[in-house]
């Protein structure tokens, strides 16, 4: 099991590299020259020179490229260009909220879906099957920044029982763990479904209700945890795309969050920021795929023991 | 069934092979009502944005500014209202539609195309091409979509063409995995092997003998696919990263209705509305052409 | 016959399922009716309806689309048709319970083989926890594994230990009544006769009735005291042992017979039953045999009645009306 840890990491090495060039070779062809934007009107030549030094600029892309991976094995992703401040400490600030909402709105995705697709799963053909995959399938079919949208309208405007934006407390996280948390409920309830669909046909149910488990026991029990496997599997993607969705919803709800730092950052034409905070974010992803697929391991004693081997 | 089956002879048994799979598929397909729903408003939506393409003026009737008739609730006149500068929204709403279809169609056919061909010749070749093709997905796919998408336009500028390409681009490791996976089975069967013993050439293999294993989850992946890019089109645009305003993109328009939410709510319903309607329908779509190709597979 | 010690009585069962596109008819009118502490075989070809019947007693017939009808149906002595859904549950696995067919997909796969045992004896027997894993790990040493292999999960099993463990479930709270759906088919030859061997030997030592569903004749020669022979959803022919193989009167069964690999005359021909299993949701008229049966008249398309041959030997089929009628193999 270890050895299978310690090899997924190693794997991860790559990964990172390849993703860290491709995400500076774009943003370095990004419009908008930072030297000219910095430097006084009248800079001489010498001076130009000199701030592309300061600011890490000269050389090749290739030169350029590789003293920043060597920074970022450091820790370091360089000083943000309009914050001056180091790349890795605005991240650091950032990411909690964020994590938090990724967090919350999975929390939301799965008291959705997990009643949802069983409910779907157990009348299965009835009309309260077909009532659930059509919500699913319009949970995963709406933008969730308009859902935020109209959240805000509903809650905010209309009612005035919720705070429209920020991050103070627990009912400020409620719309924004909504927003994002409802399409991901849809596609997680379809997964639920089918995968408790073919746990409720299994033999193995039949045996646990030929040795007389009560029902309630069979499907909370027999089938759950059985059913629990696929629905891991897609837990890793699903906060992969809640961390993306987490853009545009930050935005929405002025959330203090690394997706508005990042697009704050783009707009802004401040290369080095979104370039580490785009790094930053793939790396979190990756390692939560890793402890997806390791969690895995622990339901299905199956998948456990070929790890070990 | 079996029994039916049997009843038949063999020359019958030709003929209801000739009619060929897909006629099987509209079949079952026409069964499902969800689906139908699907196609029928995919089809509607498609007419609106080819008419309103033709029937609008975009300098006049979509972006003109009315300053004096802004926020005008929705009315009789104004079915959906004026935005914050005069301009009929219902109008905009329609005209948008063309956007969506069209960033939504040609990315997927875009990522379609490379992912497909690049999983095929991966599963095709195996070995070292396989490999390189495969973990090259990998790195894109560790990406999250939409701040791939972020990082393309910034890096190239915000025009149509570039969001297509941007968002096809996106999508094009889910193709080459889904083909690969659909390829691989076949690789090592025998007939392949017939076709590469009497000379014919790895292009055709692939294309007359291998691809069409993939071609149903393909076609699926493709509907579904378009429900994708449509939603990251709009999201992007949303942020400010996609097609420029004044262009109606729906998107585009949602983002500007945030100034005025308050007081004018029903500039950030429509647009809104407008997306997830055409979202659906694909979906529904997908996966009633899922259900229809492979019965087997329906739960 | 009420002085009978009956641990099964059933009379007349009919199942169907009823779907969108058809109605299958899958037991049509079963009786069956076993002593206590004797063993009879349920013999026939694949999808004669022995398994639903079988799920029919455990009351776990899929509804929808299953229908149940029964005008009797008791086991240990209590009536099964109208009991409720608690007195359902603690009736499975104590006074009846049944072994599967396919060891491979019985055993859930995320969870130990203890504890599947221990569950089965916690919800039955008033005991703690401990008490019933203690139990596991006596009923694992039982049917032949180590006790100690209890906290190992299924995947670790070998095909025929696997069914050894199922077996240890079905047995864990000694029930009256054990039914055991082809529990060799899954496995290898030799595999098999050991796992029969210990049935024969655990069914001794607990005294259970028992059910055994096989379309294996020599399984039920030699575990079995009795035979009853289903086609099409019904028992055709049913007697003891030596009424059924040496005064075979049903011509399905002699069909059956043919069909058996002759030791004695290995140049003899294989002489298999013709045409295939009607389609149970569009069933022959009268006898379901009669389309394959060599001795079939008109009359075999009217309903049949049952026969009584001797005390303990009865038969469907009423070719025997006349009274010169026999059939090939009779009177070995």
């Amino acid at each position: 099991m270890i050895r299978y840890i310690v090899k997924r990491i190693l794997l991860l090495i790559p990964v990172i590299l390849a993703v860290s060039f491709v995400v500076y070779f774009l943003m370095d062809l990004a419009p908008g020259d930072v030297v000219s934007m910095l430097a006084p009107q009248d800079a001489t030549p010498e001076q130009i020179e000199q701030l592309k030094e300061e600011l890490n600029l000269n050389g090749t892309l290739i030169e350029r490229y590789g003293r920043y991976i060597l920074d970022l094995l450091h820790g370091d992703l360089g000083d943000s260009y309009m914050q001056k401040r180091p790349v890795m400490e605005l991240f650091a600030e950032r990411f909690p909220a964020t994590f938090k909402l990724a967090l919350a709105s999975q929390v939301v995705a799965l008291l959705i879906a997990l009643p949802l697709g069983i409910t779907a799963a157990r009348r299965r053909g009835t009309l309260i099957d077909g009532a659930s995959m059509i919500t699913a399938m319009i949970g995963v079919s709406m933008p969730s920044f308009w859902l935020a949208l109209l959240l805000i309208i509903l809650f905010s405007s209309k009612l005035g029982i919720l705070p429209s934006g920020g991050d103070n407390g627990f009912a400020s996280l409620i719309m924004p763990a909504i927003a994002l948390g409802t399409s991901q409920a849809g596609s997680l309830t379809r997964i639920t479904r089918s995968g408790m669909l073919d746990v409720l046909s299994s033999d193995y149910l039949r045996t646990a209700r030929a040795k007389g488990v009560p029902e309630k026991t069979v499907i909370r029990k027999h089938a759950l945890k059985n059913a629990l496997i696929p629905i891991i599997t897609i837990f890793g993607s699903n906060l992969g795309n809640a961390l993306g969705g987490a853009v545009a919803i930050e935005t929405v709800f002025s959330w203090p969050g690394v997706g508005r730092l990042t697009t704050t950052a783009v707009n802004q034409r401040d290369t080095i920021l979104a370039t580490g905070c785009i790094i930053m974010f793939t790396l979190f992803l990756n390692v939560t795929l890793l402890i997806v697929d390791i969690a895995y391991a622990f339901v299905d004693p199956r998948i456990k023991a070929q790890y070990s081997k | 069934m079996t029994k039916k089956n049997t009843t038949i002879n063999v020359e019958n048994k030709e003929q209801y092979k000739k009619r060929s799979m897909w006629a099987e598929v509209w079949r079952n397909y026409k069964k499902n009502p969800s689906a139908m729903i699907g196609l029928v408003i995919v089809v509607a939506l498609v007419l609106i944005a080819v008419f309103a393409r033709i029937y609008f003026d975009f300098d006049t009737d979509i972006v003109q500014q009315d300053v004096q008739n802004k926020f005008a609730h929705p009315n009789g006149e104004h079915w959906f209202g004026t935005d914050h500068y005069g301009r009929d929204v219902f109008t905009r709403v329609l005209y948008g539609a063309s956007y969506s279809l069209i960033v939504g169609i040609i990315s997927v056919s875009i990522s379609c195309l490379l992912g497909s061909t690049l999983g095929v010749v991966a599963a095709y070749y195996g070995g070292i091409v396989e490999n390189i093709i495969m973990r090259i997905c990998d790195v894109f796919v560790g990406i999250p979509s939409i701040l791939l998408g972020v990082a393309i336009m910034s890096a190239f500028g915000q025009s149509i063409a570039v969001l297509m390409w941007a968002i096809g681009l996106v999508y094009v490791p889910m193709f080459a995995r889904i083909a690969r996976a659909a390829v691989l089975p076949v690789r090592d069967q025998e007939y392949i092997e017939a076709a590469r013993v009497i000379g014919v050439k790895d292009g055709a293999i692939m294309v007359k003998h291998i691809l069409p294993n993939a071609l149903s989850p393909i076609i699926v992946q493709t509907t579904m696919g378009v429900a994708n890019a449509i939603l990251t089109a709009s999201n992007l645009s949303f942020l400010g990263l996609g097609i420029p305003v004044p262009a109606p993109e729906w998107g585009a328009m949602l983002s500007e209705s945030r100034n005025y939410i308050r007081d004018h709510g029903y500039l950030t319903i429509f647009p809104g509305l407008a997306i997830m309607i055409t979202v659906l329908a694909f979906n529904l779509m997908g996966d009633g052409l899922r259900d229809a190709l492979d019965p087997k597979l329906k739960k | 016959m009420s002085e009978k010690d009956l641990v099964l009585d059933l009379k007349n069962l009919n199942v169907k399922f009823v779907t969108e596109d058809a109605t299958v008819y899958a037991i049509n009118g079963l009786n069956m009716e076993l002593e206590r502490g004797k063993a009879i075989g349920l013999v026939g070809e694949t999808g004669a309806g022995k398994t639903t019947t079988a799920l029919s007693l455990l009351r776990l017939v899929q509804s929808p689309p299953g229908v149940v009808e029964c005008d009797k149906m008791e086991i240990n002595g209590k009536d099964v048709l109208t009991m409720g859904i608690k007195d359902l549950e603690s009736m499975r696995g104590k006074d009846i319970s049944m072994i599967f067919q396919d060891p491979m997909t019985a055993l859930n796969p995320v969870f130990t083989v203890g504890e599947q045992i221990a569950e089965s004896v916690f919800l039955h027997e008033n005991c703690t926890k401990e008490e019933a894993n203690q139990r596991a790990i006596e009923m694992l040493e039982l049917v032949g594994i180590p006790g100690e292999r209890a906290g190992e999960y299924p995947h670790q099993f070998s095909g025929g230990m696997k069914q050894r463990v199922v077996i240890a479930i079905a047995l864990a709270c000694h029930p009256q009544l054990l039914i055991a759906d082809e529990p060799t088919t899954a496995l290898d030859v030799t595999i098999q006769a050991q796992v029969l061997d210990m049935m024969k030997n655990l069914r001794e030592q607990y005294q259970t009735s028992l059910i055994m569903i096989t379309h294996d004749l020599g399984i039920v020669a030699e575990i079995c005291d009795e035979v009853a022979v289903m086609y099409a959803g019904t028992v055709v022919e049913k007697g003891t042992l030596e009424d059924v193989f040496n005064h075979t009167k049903h011509p399905y069964t002699e069909g059956l017979f043919n069909s058996l690999p002759n030791i004695n005359d290995r140049k003899a021909k294989l002489t298999p039953i013709k045409g295939l299993m009607p389609d149970p949701s569009n069933l022959p008229e009268g006898c379901a045999f009669h389309p394959r049966c060599p001795y079939a008249t008109e009359a075999c398309k009217q309903p049949q009645h049952l026969r009584q041959i001797s005390d303990t030997h009865y038969v469907v089929c009423d070719r025997y009306n006349e009274p010169d009628f026999h059939i090939e193999r009779e009177e070995k």
